[in-house]
């Protein structure tokens, strides 16, 4: 299968020091990152603190400029300095989701001028209240949430629009910044089901964590970030079994509730998973 | 002895008396500024030396009482503060209204630009805040022509810099948040970015930040006035009743003291209003200023 996004020989360094800014050497961020997500997969990157996995995800949409390598979006390579009208199947194709659900949405904007002014942007523009309702479904939400702001929802909900956000261009890749990491864990199994579900309708990911525990669940594959450079990647269930790496090897040590936290995860999926009558109906 | 507990919100909401008075003289100083000079009738070039210096309250020859009394030239010092408080307000409100947009344009573009746009325009602020802005003030004024106009101009450019200073920490600090992002990501022209993200941070604190310049630019104009730099010499204003009565403090003390006191009470309620406004709207934005 062909990637749907993949990054070559990616390489970005964060300017620092300097009498002048810009004028410092530069910390390298990314060192040589290539990896690739064919759609339907999930693309799981985990590394400590300063690893340069954020910084990937930046780098891939355009937050960072000055990266040297390709970023290729359907086997075309992007260019981030074009105007916005050529780089549109991209900007449209490829959707961030943050770490922070309080900072994610424009806090003096209600929910549905959000979501219309993310409808109008995409590809075949629509923003009807037909298409809202439909939005905010996808997520599990409903049309009372339009007239709110963002001040009214709680943390999960908020999450929620912002992936009803992203979705409503339609993208075929959803790059998650720790998506989870700053909600409780019945929360998490809720987003990460729905992530599932977005999944089995074709769209890829790549998801970055510091949580083996998460990644564990959703990713197919892994890469291990380690001081800008990917240390290792390959199929995620045999790369917590038998890590190759002993970086790897020390990550998950260092993840002692692996375990505990999957179980967890697994209770609160189980309990709110549909019954089989509320299935069938 | 009892303990000490903070006061609820809606206490810290409640207006003290003082706050009272200062709101109801901030109101009154606005009225009297729109509407004063149609409510009495003065002209600055009118003299009547049988009326020079009468002390406060003394009926004059035409049945009016002088309330704050009469100067050098028989003028009535309260019509002159009635005709003043149009000067102060106008060139105050206009000032900081002038120096408050000058700031926010050049404080977002430093803030939105960074790197070396924004340490170039940072530094300029950190050059003219480094000099006491009367100064400015005073070596603007000795080379324009005295207007109203230029009064308005001089006082805004010794204010701007303060306003681009906390609208570059607040549009920085703003430029960080994801849904700043998010529009970047999705190909947002700047200007809707700054609109519908950015400026809306701004409104509250730099109302807040206003409300202090507004005092500082009446004090300015008053002390340029004072040193004869202001406003023509047919506009009255406070700064230039008080010169006119320097030379009589000995025996005519009201001249000078009198509208002294006008924009003492003037600049203190304002300053009051203030933190009324800090504290009601302003929950959060203290760090920023």
């Amino acid at each position: 299968m062909t990637a749907v996004l993949a990054v070559e020989h990616l390489n970005f360094g964060y300017p620092i020091g300097g009498l002048i800014s810009g004028t410092g050497v530069a910390v390298k961020a990314l060192d040589d990152v290539s990896l690739s997500v064919e759609p339907g997969r999930v693309l799981g990157i985990v590394g400590e603190s300063g690893s340069g996995k954020s910084t990937l995800l930046r780098t891939i949409v355009g937050l960072n400029r000055g990266y040297t390598g390709t970023i290729r979006y359907r086997g075309e390579a992007v260019d981030h300095a074009a105007r916005p009208a050529r780089r549109a199947a991209f900007v449209a194709g490829v959707q961030m989701i943050f770490q922070d659900p309080g900072g994610s949405l424009n806090p003096f904007k209600t929910i549905r001028r959000t979501l219309s002014a993310a409808l109008a942007r995409s590809p075949s523009p629509r923003a009807g209240a037909e298409e809202l309702e439909a939005l905010l479904h996808q997520v599990g939400m409903n049309a009372s949430a339009l007239d709110r702001r963002p001040s009214e929802f709680s943390g999960g909900q908020l999450q929620r629009l912002a992936i009803a956000r992203a979705l409503a261009c339609d993208p075929s890749v959803l790059l998650c910044d720790e998506p989870t990491s700053a909600l409780d864990v019945s929360i998490q199994a809720q987003i990460l089901d729905l992530f599932g579900r977005l999944k089995r309708e074709g769209r890829a990911f790549i998801f970055v964590t510091h949580n083996l525990g998460v990644l564990g669940h959703i990713a197919d594959t892994i890469a291990v970030m380690h001081r800008g450079r990917v240390v290792e990647v390959g199929p995620a269930r045999e790369l917590i079994a038998t890590p190759q790496q002993a970086y790897t090897a020390a990550l998950i040590a260092a993840s002692p509730r692996l375990k505990h936290r999957g179980a967890l995860l697994e209770h609160a999926r189980r309990r709110l998973a549909p019954t089989p009558a509320e299935a069938a109906s | 002895m009892t303990a000490t507990t903070l006061p609820s919100p809606k206490a810290m909401l409640r207006l003290a008396p003082t706050e009272m008075l200062a709101l109801a003289f901030v109101a009154l100083f606005v009225v009297v500024g729109v509407a004063g000079p149609y409510l009495v009738d003065f002209n600055p070039a009118a003299t009547d030396t049988a009326a020079r210096l009468k002390p406060p309250f003394t009926t004059l020859a035409n049945g009016s009482i002088a309330w704050l009394g009469t100067d050098a030239v028989g003028r009535d010092v309260a019509r002159q503060v009635i005709y003043g408080a149009r000067v102060s307000l106008v060139v105050g409100f206009t000032s900081a209204a002038v120096a408050t947009a000058f700031g926010i344009v050049i404080g977002v573009w430093a803030g939105w630009a960074g790197r070396r746009t924004e340490q170039f325009l940072m530094r300029i602020v950190d050059i003219q805040l480094a000099f006491p802005s009367i100064l400015i003030a005073v070596f603007l004024a000795a080379f324009i022509q005295p207007s109203l106009l230029s009064v308005i101009l001089i006082l805004a450019v010794t204010r701007w810099a303060v306003v681009a200073r906390v609208a570059r920490a607040i549009t920085a600090r703003t430029l960080a948040k994801s849904y700043v992002e998010a529009a970047i990501i999705s190909g947002e022209s700047t200007w809707r970015i700054v609109r519908d993200c950015i400026l809306p941070n701004l409104w509250i604190p730099l109302l807040i930040l206003m409300s202090a310049e507004l005092s500082l630019i009446i004090l300015a104009e008053a002390s340029l006035g004072f040193l004869g730099l202001g406003t023509p010499i047919d506009v009255p204003s406070w700064g230039r009743i008080i010169a006119s009565g320097r030379n009589y403090l000995a025996n005519a003390w009201w001249i000078a003291t009198l509208p002294g006191l006008v924009i003492v009470i003037v600049v203190v309620s304002i300053g009051v209003a203030g933190e009324v406004l800090r504290r009601r709207l302003g929950r959060g934005v203290s760090a920023a200023l």
